[in-house]
């Protein structure tokens, strides 16, 4: 009897629902945070497939597009290779800034972008880039969507699934409905955790906070965290273990600054 | 430049119609002047009743009753001109139109392919004659030889070999050398009635009389001084190309003669270590018309493959309103803009599977010719503070090939804060009514796209001034102060006031980015 190692094998059997063989380059990307990986199946986020992410109303949609640079940026840190970027055109009036990129540690040289005008061009643009696996990842930003649904999101995955690229896609807080993809992620924005005083009478705003949740994942369980994005190690925290470095005084300028507007201490938020 | 022959073609402009009516058919093309209806063309029919060119119509229709008028169109004539003379880049492609009825083709080289150039002369006539054309065709080795023997030759088709341009000219009228007519009728005048006349005499009295351009025109004509075409279409580097004595019927077949075009073209370039960067396809119809499909790639190559892709995915789009008629006769294929190919280092950080770095290139290109290069873009930082023009999408193909210092620029904008900038900016900051507590403060309360908002964190003033550099003092912009601030639901803003209090009354505020 030959001997078939226990890789080959996991291989076969993932290949058993679809008849797509994964890739030989199949890997996972880590979010830096061992809770969150430990959620996801096999511990960390499928390197090959469709990764969602919506914000929770329209006003977090600035908060989905920075967990997704996060996720951008932890899987530019484990694999080389360049991204593309596929957005269309204006939407939103909101279009990416270069230097901004820098805080979540992605270098902006690595971003191809590809600026669309119409929805099926879109997903054309993504799928294109899912068939060439000398890419890193994918992003596609949706926020319009008519004609992305369960099919479309399936046939992205098998792309996915074949070629070893990672797709994340950015959709409307409007976004439910069934779809094919690996893990779905909402995203509202936190008030982040307080900082030290500033020049200003107002506290300074601290790190980048979300309460994320994640609402699908092959395993099952529907996890919320809060999270911090920290651009120094460039990887997601918890927002529970990042230290309240708030010194005690500052409770003092704080109540001085103009009883008309009650603010209330920024505490960690847990 | 060796061998150079020219084809000076002349046509008939009042052949608009196939002349296959037996009937007597005088016909005229009328334009109005000041003075009325005057006569710009006529044809043979009406020649021979006596019609002549700028007679006015009454006179015309006196001398000729049954003479049938159609308004003529100079516009339109040259239009059809400069078609006809694309059409005609299936002899060679250095081709351009002469207004108003004439056609200068460079066939160096090229009509060997022909089987020679009285073979070449024959097809031109019979093909034009196909689409009713007369042409008058000379074939000589200087351009302005070439137009002589056309435009005043005895045949329709005179071909002047080498060494006889100045026998083939001597007995042509001096107007055949293009110059000035009030030049030809003064020397016609002193008895200087052919060109034969004027090869041999003393130069510089000529000049002295009747102007450099005379003798110019001459040494042009005898082959002394060069005098270059431009031509209507830049033309190729490198061409390939496949004619069919029977004409083709099927779209799908022009997809197989691609294939068959592109393996010669990429072993041509392969052989002399050359790469394109933009091929373009032709493809030729039996009635004259020529559809031509432009790709572009961003990286030099030399790969039918790709050729082959990119043209292909062009053609299928254009497949579905193009008609091939009565059939093809004549696919081409053309490299443009070639240079010499470097071979590109491998890239060192490798992922097991994936795949060559060829695989992407493709890829940038099948978007960028579907889409359109401008809208595949890489990041590239300028040199400004301002932050909307501080870094810039530019277009992959200008995009500059080595790396910009992204840390550096980083470092240099933001003093060292790396979250410092929005992840995401509006295309133009969008003025919010804001009220700020003290004049230079971050503001407490502020109204943005009809929703308000309470601060209660802020970051800064950020103070950055304009570019009084660049600009006259009037359209200088107030300075701005940036704050980034986060609003009682966590939301988080950048916002700028527009001005200081000292110089303006009333700072305006605006809304310029957003933070995740």
């Amino acid at each position: 009897m030959s001997a078939i190692s226990v890789e080959e094998l996991k291989r076969r059997i993932s290949a058993i629902p679809d008849g797509v063989e994964p890739s030989a380059g199949g890997s996972f990307i880590s979010t830096g945070c061992p809770e969150i990986d430990l959620a996801l199946p096999p511990p960390g986020l499928a390197g090959a497939a469709v990764h969602e992410v919506a914000g929770a109303g329209y006003q977090d949609r600035s908060a989905a597009l920075g967990f997704a640079l996060g996720l951008t940026a932890r899987l530019l840190k484990e694999r080389p290779g360049p991204l593309i970027w596929c957005q269309m055109r204006d939407h939103d009036r909101l279009h990416i800034h270069g230097p901004g990129l820098m805080a979540f540690g992605i270098d902006p040289d690595r971003l191809t972008k590809i600026t669309l005008r119409r929805e099926s061009d879109l997903l054309w643009a993504l799928e294109e880039a899912l068939d060439c696996p000398y890419v890193a990842g994918v992003v596609g930003i949706l926020w319009s969507e008519k004609l992305y649904n369960f099919t479309a999101s399936r046939r992205l995955s098998l792309r996915a699934k074949k070629s070893g690229v990672t797709a994340l896609l950015v959709r409307s807080h409007h976004a439910t409905g069934s779809s094919a993809a690996k893990t779905r992620w909402r995203i509202a924005t936190a008030p982040s955790p307080a900082s030290t005083q500033g020049k200003s009478m107002l506290p300074r705003p601290g790190r980048a906070g979300w309460r994320v949740d994640l609402t699908k994942s092959g395993t099952g369980w529907n996890k919320k965290w809060n999270v911090v994005w920290n651009h120094e190690a460039i990887r997601f925290d918890l927002a529970s273990r990042v230290a309240d470095r708030a010194p005690a005084a500052d409770n003092g300028p704080a109540i001085n600054n103009g009883p008309a507007f009650a603010q209330k201490p920024t505490a960690a938020v847990g | 430049m060796g061998l150079r022959s020219t084809t000076g073609l002349l046509l008939h402009k009042n052949q608009q119609q196939p002349s296959a009516k037996p009937a007597f058919a005088p016909l005229a093309l009328v334009a109005m002047v000041s003075g009325g209806a005057r006569i710009m063309a006529i044809n043979p029919d009406a020649a021979r009743s006596g019609v002549m060119v700028d007679q006015s119509l009454a006179d015309a229709r006196a001398i000729c009753p049954v003479l049938q008028v159609h308004d003529s169109d100079p516009a339109g004539d040259l239009r059809d001109l400069e078609k006809l003379a694309c059409w005609c880049i299936r002899y060679s492609p250095w081709v351009a139109a002469d207004a108003p009825d004439g056609i200068i083709i460079d066939i160096t080289g090229a009509s060997h392919l022909m089987g020679g150039e009285d073979k070449l002369a024959e097809d031109l006539r019979h093909r034009l004659a196909g689409f009713g054309l007369q042409g008058r065709i000379g074939i000589a080795k200087t351009m302005g030889a070439a137009w002589a023997v056309s435009h005043f030759g005895a045949a329709p088709v005179n071909i002047v070999k080498d060494g006889d341009t100045a026998t083939a000219l001597a007995g042509l009228p001096i107007a055949a050398l293009r110059v000035w007519s009030d030049t030809s009728d003064r020397l016609e005048q002193v008895g200087l009635k052919n060109i034969g006349a004027l090869i041999g005499k003393p130069r510089a009295p000529l000049a002295a009389r009747y102007g450099e351009d005379l003798i110019l025109r001459l040494d042009q004509a005898l082959g002394h001084r060069d005098e270059s075409l431009a031509a209507i279409a830049p033309p190729p580097d490198y061409r390939t190309f496949s004619a069919f004595p029977e004409p083709l019927l099927l779209r799908e077949q022009i997809q197989e003669c691609l294939i068959d075009l592109a393996t010669p073209m990429a072993r041509l370039l392969e052989e002399k270590g050359y790469g394109a960067r933009r091929f373009s396809l032709s493809i030729y119809r039996v009635d004259g018309d020529v559809r031509t499909l432009f790709v572009r790639t961003s990286a030099l190559t030399h790969r039918a493959d790709i050729m082959v892709r990119l043209i292909s995915e062009k053609l299928a789009a254009m497949a579905e309103d193009y008609d091939p008629g009565c059939g093809f006769e004549l696919v081409v294929l053309n490299a443009h803009d070639t240079e010499i190919i470097t071979a590109r280092q491998q890239e060192l950080d490798h992922r097991p599977g994936m795949g060559e770095r060829s695989a992407f290139d493709m890829l940038i290109d099948r978007y960028g010719n579907r889409l359109g290069f401008e809208n595949v873009g890489r990041f590239v930082p300028c040199e400004s503070h301002i932050p909307e023009r501080s870094e810039r999408l530019i277009s992959i193909t200008d995009a500059p090939t080595t790396a910009a210092n992204w840390p550096d620029f980083t470092r240099h904008l933001q003093q060292g804060h790396m979250s410092g900038r929005p992840i995401a900016l509006l295309p133009r900051p969008e003025q919010i009514t804001a009220i700020a507590e003290v004049p230079d403060g971050a503001p407490v309360l502020f109204d943005w796209r009809r929703v308000s908002h309470r601060v209660v964190k802020a970051e800064g003033p950020e103070r950055i001034a304009p570019e009084w550099w660049g600009r006259r003092s009037q359209e200088v912009e107030p300075t701005r102060d940036y704050f980034r601030i986060e609003d009682m639901d966590g939301y988080r803003f950048w916002i700028f006031r527009l001005g200081l209090y000292e110089r303006l009354e009333k700072p305006s505020w605006y809304m310029h980015g957003l933070f995740p």
